[in-house]
């Protein structure tokens, strides 16, 4: 124990690589794999405890950066590693679930690296702006490399900015029933003049006014803001009509709703009965009946046992039940209203008897035809006509007028009834929504694809980063310490390229919980041995060159051989590796998030085409491809791996030594 | 070191792969699930009932026994008793191997067209490019592979569907490719093959087109190598054509390299026949798989079973890859070590 506390400190000098940074920073990678493992699980206590640990050891780590720039050190790998890190955290869990502990820990280790940029030597400082012009002025010369990286910092706008974008179309991803499903990008019409008149999602609030120029004796409206109170107090039968009116200048929808309440308070039960119609009046003067009490007085008495054969069922149309069944397919032909005359009316003549209505105090009924509860308007159609009843509804475009009949039939001398009744509210969801139309359910297309950009570019970089740091280090030791270990870590590295990774992560992700987390650390498992390999053949020929030789001769050891003289040196390849692994992992985590094994709980592109196959295709024969729903979120991928296989190739070029010789 | 001794060194390395994979196998899937012989116990069944049949599916062994049991079952490959055992819901009652044959099949004819097709295209595409340095023809082809690898194979797939399935059959009515996968039941016979073959048209065709441009690119990069060294310039030197100085002097350095490449490439293809599986509905064991895991049906007997033979394929792959290796490379022949 003694002998290896003192090797430990033989190697870590004080006043070399600071001893501290070395400890503090395994401990923020103890405390990052806890995270890593109860964020997996949710386990929010340990999950705090390692989020408030890793903020301290990020401060640690930062001072501990300033600290050493006192000394003679240069801290360009602690610096890289600081600002890759501190990127990848910060755009992983800027707004997402983990927001807190861990999004500060990479804003600190991001400060780190930014102020260890910002504090090298002038020399040191000198050198790499050097270099870094250097590699711009060979990078700007690569066509195809700028237009990756032009795609590339678009994407990591949006990934950044998720929230402000998608609110161009809409906030939320999750959202359903926005508005009819399936419902095409709002600009369609621009280039498809067929459906240049489709409804955008509508919603009228409809407020009644009076149509009876002069009231009838004894009635009392007062208006509270959305509510009308009609009072009646007298001894004549009597009709108020209320009635409103919209525009709807489009094409009809497939669905609407309404939704209304009412309420009717008789101050002595059993002295009036009253009666609530409300008729909807198209621009081709078609009346087609909303709303009527006595409609469900009938149905009620279609289905008791006792009234096997029940009575005639009178509609307000002037058809009766037998008449509706038989004179289909238009069983709601129009109404004649030219005359105000409410339905009772007609039922009092043919049945010549009372007026069949509640005598009893009616406590407040909202009647809501939503589009949840399909179809929305079903009084005295029947439901499986409805997308027909709606089409003719709405065929000829102009001004729909509604009318309200209120009735009162006092049964008394001077009898008292209040009615209030709401205003009326008319939801059509639209065929056109926002900027890429709604996808099965009704929620946001566009919404969607852009919450899928930062999962797949975090995902990507997490992954490939993770990756290639093993893959250096393992390349590194195994090449330059060689022998047994080496032997070893390269039979590893052949028997992990034998393993088909994608089954392999099937099985493990079933039984390990489909978590965004566990797919990137086990892609990242998977990642490194290409890399692995290509470091340590290099170093195999680094090893040998003199100023390895002169540093071991000025008695360097091993560890900072490899630290400080051989990782600068490999570390161009790895970052085009690194560029270069990033699609990869963008793709495995879209494959299998569509094969169904990604995180339920987060909208990645993937996970879309495994809702279109769930939900049973991209496609429907009467109406065409969904095209607005199936194409962005492949071509996303598609765009976004692109740009990284061209900044990767770009990169390579510059920085690879095999590819450099032939140029 | 003979090649022999090369070949027994890679035989004895695959077999600590399948030994690797199997026991990987089991400690995912048995220690995290317990033993599925509950899932076969029955209500009607009564408790001796129960307690038999537990113990004759080795319930109470101790852990090494089964691990034991586990691993005989697992290297015999399916070919003698416990066949791999026997599905619990998928197939039901049936010994996994034999369900699996004609699965397997499928899978394999799958595996091979795409590989095979991969390597035609890709190569000749890849020795004209290098040929062709710098002109159209170059930046065509390595825009067009740099372009490929980006391209998620589902999302291809998913359009060639939509495309022949739906666009062209059935909007304009011209049939070109079966979409679906829908062969007459399994024989040994070859019109069977064919069959299949024709349906599994439009699935090769994708995964070739989806995989090939890495096969361009390294052949492309390996061949401007080998035709920036010496001996090539010697060869111009002597005055040979160009053509010969390509296929005679340059592919023939380039050859090695690309068969350890298929090694390589074979996981990848894995990857891409069950995703291809699962989305032309091909009934081979790629879905099979999928099933398998399913939270409903966990039958994780054929997933154990999928996965070794999935290992046993790659393995097989390399081994056939490396003796191609050694007939191609004579340095490896005559034992000099490279």
């Amino acid at each position: 124990m003694k002998n290896l506390l003192k090797k430990l400190k033989k190697t870590f000098p004080a006043k070399g690589l600071s001893r501290k940074i070395l400890i503090s920073s395994i401990f923020l990678l103890i405390a990052a794999i806890l995270t890593w493992v109860a964020a997996a699980y949710d386990l929010s206590p340990i999950f705090r405890f390692a989020g408030v640990l890793e903020v301290l050891l990020a401060c640690v780590i930062s001072l501990n950066a300033m600290m050493m720039l006192r000394g003679e050190e240069n801290l360009e790998i602690s610096t890289f590693l600081a600002l890759c890190i501190g990127l990848t955290v910060t755009l992983y869990t800027y707004g997402s679930k983990l927001i807190g502990p861990l999004f500060f820990a990479g804003i600190l280790t991001l400060a780190a690296g930014m102020i260890g940029i910002y504090t090298f030597k002038p020399t040191r400082k000198a050198i790499w702006l050097r270099r870094i012009k250097g590699f711009w002025f060979e990078y700007s010369h690569n066509k195809i490399g700028l237009v990756g990286l032009g795609i590339l910092i678009i994407f990591i706008f949006v990934a950044i900015f998720q929230e402000p974008i998608a609110a161009l179309s809409y906030p939320d991803p999750e959202t359903p029933e926005l508005a009819e499903h399936f419902a095409k990008p709002s600009w369609i019409g621009l280039i498809d003049p067929s459906a240049s008149k489709f409804p955008p999602t509508l919603r009228y609030d409809l407020y009644w006014t009076v149509y009876n120029i002069t009231l009838p004796e004894g009635v009392s409206i007062i208006q509270e803001t959305d509510k009308w109170i009609i009072h009646y107090t007298g001894s004549k039968e009597i009709v108020v009509v209320l009635n409103t009116s919209f525009e709807y200048p489009y094409d009809p929808p497939f669905r609407a709703s309404y939704v209304f309440s009412w309420s009717a308070n008789p101050e002595i039960v059993g002295t009036i009965r009253y009666s609530i119609e409300i008729n909807l009046t198209t621009p081709s003067g078609k009346v087609y009946p909303l709303w009527d009490q006595h409609w469900w007085k009938y149905k009620a008495a279609v289905c008791t046992e006792r009234n096997p054969k029940p009575p005639p069922i009178y509609y307000p149309g002037g058809r009766d039940y037998e008449d509706y069944y038989q004179n289909k397919p238009y069983p709601w032909s129009p109404i004649n209203y030219s005359n105000i005359r409410p339905a009772y009316g007609i039922y009092a003549d043919k049945y010549g008897g009372k007026i069949p209505t509640w005598t009893a105090k009616q406590p407040e009924e909202i009647v809501d035809y939503s589009v949840s509860r399909y179809p929305p308007i079903r009084l005295g159609y029947p439901e499986f006509e409805t997308k027909k009843m709606i089409r003719d509804l709405f065929s000829p475009s102009g001004t729909f007028k509604l009318y309200a009949y209120i009735t009162f039939v006092p049964l008394a001398r001077n009898a008292t009834c209040e009615i209030t009744i709401s205003k009326m509210t008319i939801n059509v969801p639209g065929l056109v929504w926002g900027l890429l139309g709604t996808d099965y359910m009704g929620r946001d297309c566009w919404a969607r694809l852009v919450y899928g950009a930062r999962v797949s570019i975090a995902v990507g970089i997490a992954a490939a980063l993770i990756g290639t740091i093993v893959g250096l280090l393992v390349g590194i030791v195994a090449g330059y310490t060689g022998g047994l270990v080496d032997e070893s870590i390269m039979r590893l590295v052949d028997i992990m390229l034998c393993i088909p990774v994608l089954p392999l992560l099937m099985a493990l992700v079933t039984f390990f919980g489909r978590n965004i987390m566990y797919i990137i650390l086990i892609i990242a498992v998977f990642g490194w041995q290409g890399l692995s390999r290509l470091i340590r053949s290099q170093v195999l020929s680094l090893r040998e060159m003199a100023f390895i030789e002169s540093a071991i001769a000025s008695g360097a050891n091993r560890a900072y051989i490899m630290i400080r003289h051989l990782i600068p040196n490999v570390l161009p390849v790895a970052l085009a590796d690194f560029i270069l692994s990033v699609p990869g992992a963008i793709l495995f985590e879209a494959a299998l998030s569509y094969i169904g094994f990604g995180d339920p709980t987060t909208p990645t592109w993937g996970r879309e085409y495994s809702i279109m196959q769930e939900v049973g295709g991209i496609y429907d024969p009467s109406t065409g491809v969904y095209w607005w729903w199936f194409l962005p979120p492949g071509l996303a991928i598609t765009l976004l791996c692109i740009a990284f296989v061209f900044v990767g190739h770009a990169v390579d070029e510059i920085v690879n030594p095999r590819l450099r010789r032939r140029r | 070191m003979g090649f022999r001794s090369y070949l027994i060194k890679r035989l004895i390395l695959g077999a600590i792969v399948l030994w690797i994979v199997a026991t990987s196998n089991f400690i995912i899937f048995s220690i995290q699930t317990g033993n599925p012989v509950y899932y076969i116990l029955n209500y009607r069944m009564d408790e001796t009932q129960k307690e038999m049949l537990l113990q004759a599916y080795g319930y109470y062994d101790p852990l090494i026994i089964k691990y034991l049991k586990y691993l005989r079952n697992m290297f015999s490959f399916g070919l003698v008793y416990p066949y791999f055992g026997i599905s619990i819901k998928l197939d039901k009652g049936q010994y996994i191997a034999h369900a699996m044959v004609p699965r397997l099949i499928v899978t394999v004819m799958l595996l091979g067209f795409a590989l095979i097709g991969r390597i035609i295209v890709g190569i000749p595409i890849g020795i004209l490019a290098a040929a062709k340095r710098g002109r159209k023809l170059d930046v065509a082809a390595v825009g067009i592979s740099l372009l490929t690898w980006g391209v998620p194979a589902f999302f291809i797939q998913l359009l060639a569907v939509l495309f022949f399935g739906y666009i062209l059959r059935d909007l304009w009515g011209i049939y070109i490719f079966p979409t679906t996968f829908n062969p007459p039941r399994f024989s040994w016979d070859i019109t069977w093959f064919l069959e299949a073959a024709r349906q599994m048209s439009l699935p090769v065709l994708t995964l070739v087109a989806v995989g090939f441009g890495s096969w361009v690119l390294y052949t492309r990069n390996l061949l401007l190598d080998a035709l920036t060294q010496d001996f090539i310039a010697t060869a111009r030197a002597k005055g040979l054509s160009e053509r010969a100085v390509l296929f005679k002097h340059a592919f023939k350095c380039v050859l090695p390299p690309i068969t350890t490449m298929i090694t390589l490439a074979i996981p990848g293809v894995i990857t891409g026949a069950i995703i291809t599986e699962s989305i032309f509905g091909i009934n081979g064991i790629g879905t099979w798989y999928i099933q398998s895991l399913q939270y409903d049906i966990a039958d994780y007997g054929i997933a154990q079973a999928v996965l070794f033979i999935f290992a046993t394929l790659v393995i097989i792959c390399n081994f056939i890859a490396d003796i191609l290796y050694g007939f191609l490379d004579p340095r490896i022949r005559v034992g000099v070590r490279r």
